[in-house]
């Protein structure tokens, strides 16, 4: 524990000068506002930095994604409150309390509300981060070739299932995800698969251009399509947060952050669902459930530290498991690979500083956040009404030419593209793009495992099944498969409520 | 608001079913494609490592997923009338066809075809903008010549701060 808080020091301190405060303050801010601009997400935030940041020293560099990441989460609360519109998925939830509070003419409360559970959140699951990366390291050691097969899977799977919506079709964009990462050379003999004599594809599909595409080009078209009105704010009041609010539902807080964490580590579920866990968990426990909806502050308090305490959360399987935890964390996954350093379960005996490193990373983004939160509240407002139309063109010029940037080739450009056109058609047609990404993120360790643990049982397939982790792994996954088509529901039906009588 | 996806409810059974074809053609063709993959008898390797044995397991999942989809929105009676998606808002689709070929225009006919990055940048930024703002303009009562210098402020500042950080900060080659 000493030991950590010693190392956490050293990487704090590493960050203490003036290019790396410079730095946060301006990712924060970049982050901030790409998340209050309904129509960007986070992901596309980190994306499109990600390809900006290419030339930077790799610590630098995922600061800036870092700062990014945090910065966006917290921006999207922005817009929940002042439209009713959620500037990003995440801010969903704040939208029913916060929107609510605005309309009592209690805007500037609410965004401070967001503020103080945002930090909050960010804090706690900073300290799981800190807590759990070296604990989950140490256990992931124990994985093997089945173990690495059954977790790809597994992301895959339950990313889709649990993202909301329609999972099987999310299941049909995972796996889609993962034959693309197939295309190209195979890991083990460089055989060329899918690529139809095109040289540039026998190299494979790029991971930063299709996130690029799937979340840059196509958020672009999706947030033209909606074509938002415009924007009307009415007058604020103060933005400093209350600690009042802070004391009375610090078990809100608390409990929100560890829900928010753990549904973090779990592989592709995002920062909605974390929002709306905590949302839920808080109204079911509070004392005033009928405020919920008509301007909770509790309920406000418990999205916003829900969806923010995620962001850490999301990173452990990444640091640990070279699993993400969201889709923001695959791009993040993908820019750390980039930049060199190579996240998984030898992390914590080859480079256990840089762990803390990451958790300095966040630090640094909340006070980031906090200072914003503070600060730059009519500045957003003016953001906010800065129409559509304009920031699209200057949004896909830079997916273009940060993606070009990446390799100097016009082949990312089109692979962006195609993405991009995929991604708004797949939209369309009701299919979720985080179990796509993640299928492409995950294919590679899908199929190097799952070809090594058959040749190393020499084609049984029992040991997929029947190892300990492999099982358990396993095992919930038909579970939850079995519960998502009704199976078991329909094998094991409720006993019906029986209506009292006054 | 931006969506992940379309929210449950929102694609009619039609198109869930011709979505569901859709994937059924392309995993049979993935799965297909694998099966006739060179399996490299010729270097002796392990049956378990042959090239076409993963992509091939996931075609033949999307094929079976395909088909789920495909059953169930026929289930839901994608080819009764009650199955057909709503007829979309009027000039909706044209709308989102300019936008698309616009972008498209830009990312792949005006980048990299010669003309120098920063003219058809400066160009595209300012043609979208004029193009796509002036219903806004209009309504907010300004001038088609405001619009313009509107637009071409945007297409200049745009060019010139891109151009300029990625050549000369980030060093990069532009297209």
């Amino acid at each position: 524990m000493f030991q950590g808080l010693v190392a956490f020091g050293h990487s704090l301190a590493g960050f203490m000068t003036p290019a790396s405060i410079g730095l946060v303050l301006a990712a924060t801010l970049v982050g901030v506002v790409i998340g209050a601009l309904p129509g960007l997400t986070a992901t596309m935030g980190v994306a499109l930095m990600t390809t900006l940041t290419l030339k930077l020293p790799s610590s630098q560099a995922l600061l800036v994604l870092i700062c990014t990441y945090v910065g966006a989460i917290y921006g999207g609360s922005r817009s929940a409150i002042l439209l009713n519109i959620p500037g990003t998925p995440a801010s969903a939830a704040s939208c029913l309390d916060g929107y609510a509070l605005a309309r009592q003419g209690l805007a500037g409360r609410a965004m401070g509300i967001a503020t103080s559970g945002s930090v909050l959140g960010t804090l706690i699951g900073m300290f799981f981060l800190a807590l759990f990366t070296p604990l989950l390291g140490d256990l992931a050691l124990k994985f093997g070739a089945y173990e690495f097969f059954w977790l790809a899977v597994f992301g895959v799977v339950i990313s889709a299932t649990l993202t909301g919506g329609d999972a099987l079709k999310g299941w049909i964009a995972g796996f889609a995800g993962l034959f693309i990462a197939t295309i190209g050379q195979d890991g083990i003999h460089a055989y060329e698969r899918f690529n139809f004599g095109n040289r540039d594809l026998a190299g494979g599909i790029s991971l930063v251009p299709a996130l690029v595409g799937a979340f840059g080009f196509a958020e672009i078209l999706v947030a033209m399509q909606e074509r938002r009105p415009p924007v009307q704010v009415n007058a604020l009041d103060s933005v400093i947060p209350k600690l009042r609010d802070v004391f009375r539902y610090w078990r809100t807080i608390i409990r929100s952050g560890v829900i928010g964490t753990f549904v973090g580590i779990v592989p592709g579920v995002g920062e909605d669902v974390a929002a709306w866990s905590s949302y839920a968990a808080a109204k079911r426990a509070s004392a005033e459930k009928e405020l919920f909806g008509k301007g909770s502050v509790e309920g406000l308090m418990a999205a916003e530290t829900g969806d923010n305490a995620c962001v850490p959360g999301a990173i452990i399987p990444v640091l640990t498991l070279q699993i993400p935890g969201s889709a923001p964390a695959a791009v993040l996954m993908a820019a750390m690979l980039i930049h060199g350093v190579k996240p998984g379960p030898m992390i914590m005996i080859e480079s256990p500083q840089f762990v803390y490193d990451i958790v300095a990373m966040m630090m640094l983004a909340t006070i980031g956040i906090l200072i914003y939160g503070l600060t730059l509240t009519r500045f957003l407002v003016q953001v906010l009404r800065v129409p559509t139309t304009i920031i699209v063109p200057i949004i896909l010029v830079l997916c273009t030419v940060g993606t070009y940037a990446l390799a100097s080739r016009l082949f990312d450009v089109w692979v962006m593209v195609a993405f991009g056109v995929l991604g708004f058609v797949l939209r369309r047609f009701g299919y979720p793009m985080a179990p796509l990404v993640l299928g492409i993120v995950l294919g590679d360790l899908l199929e190097k495992n799952f070809r090594r643990g058959l040749v190393l049982s020499d084609g049984d397939l029992s040991p997929f099944f029947t190892r300990p982790i492999s099982g358990v792994l396993c095992a919930t996954l038909v579970v939850v498969v079995l519960l998502r088509l009704g199976v078991l529901r329909r094998l094991f039906p409720r006993r019906p409520v029986l209506e009292q009588t006054p | 608001m931006s969506m992940e996806a379309a929210p449950p409810g929102a694609v009619s059974p039609r198109a869930d079913f011709w979505s569901a074809l859709a994937w059924i053609v392309f995993g049979g063709a993935v799965a297909v494609g694998s099966w006739r993959m060179d399996r490299l008898a010729n270097l002796h390797i392990n049956p378990y490592e042959v090239p076409g044995l993963v992509p091939g397991l996931l075609g033949a999942t999307i094929f079976g997923l395909g088909c789920l989809l495909a059953a169930r929105a026929l289930r839901q009676g994608a080819l009764l009338p009650a199955g057909a998606p709503a007829p979309a808002e009027p000039g909706a689709r044209r709308y989102i066809a300019l936008v698309l070929g616009a972008m498209l225009f830009y990312a792949l006919v005006l980048v990299g075809r010669g003309l120098p990055f920063w003219l058809a940048t400066g160009a595209f930024v300012t043609a979208f903008i004029y193009g796509f703002d002036r219903p806004r303009q209009a309504a907010l009562g300004r001038s088609a010549a405001g619009s313009a210098v509107l637009a071409a402020v945007c297409g200049v500042t745009t060019s010139a701060v891109v151009t300029l950080v990625f050549q000369h900060v980030f060093y990069v080659r532009l297209p």
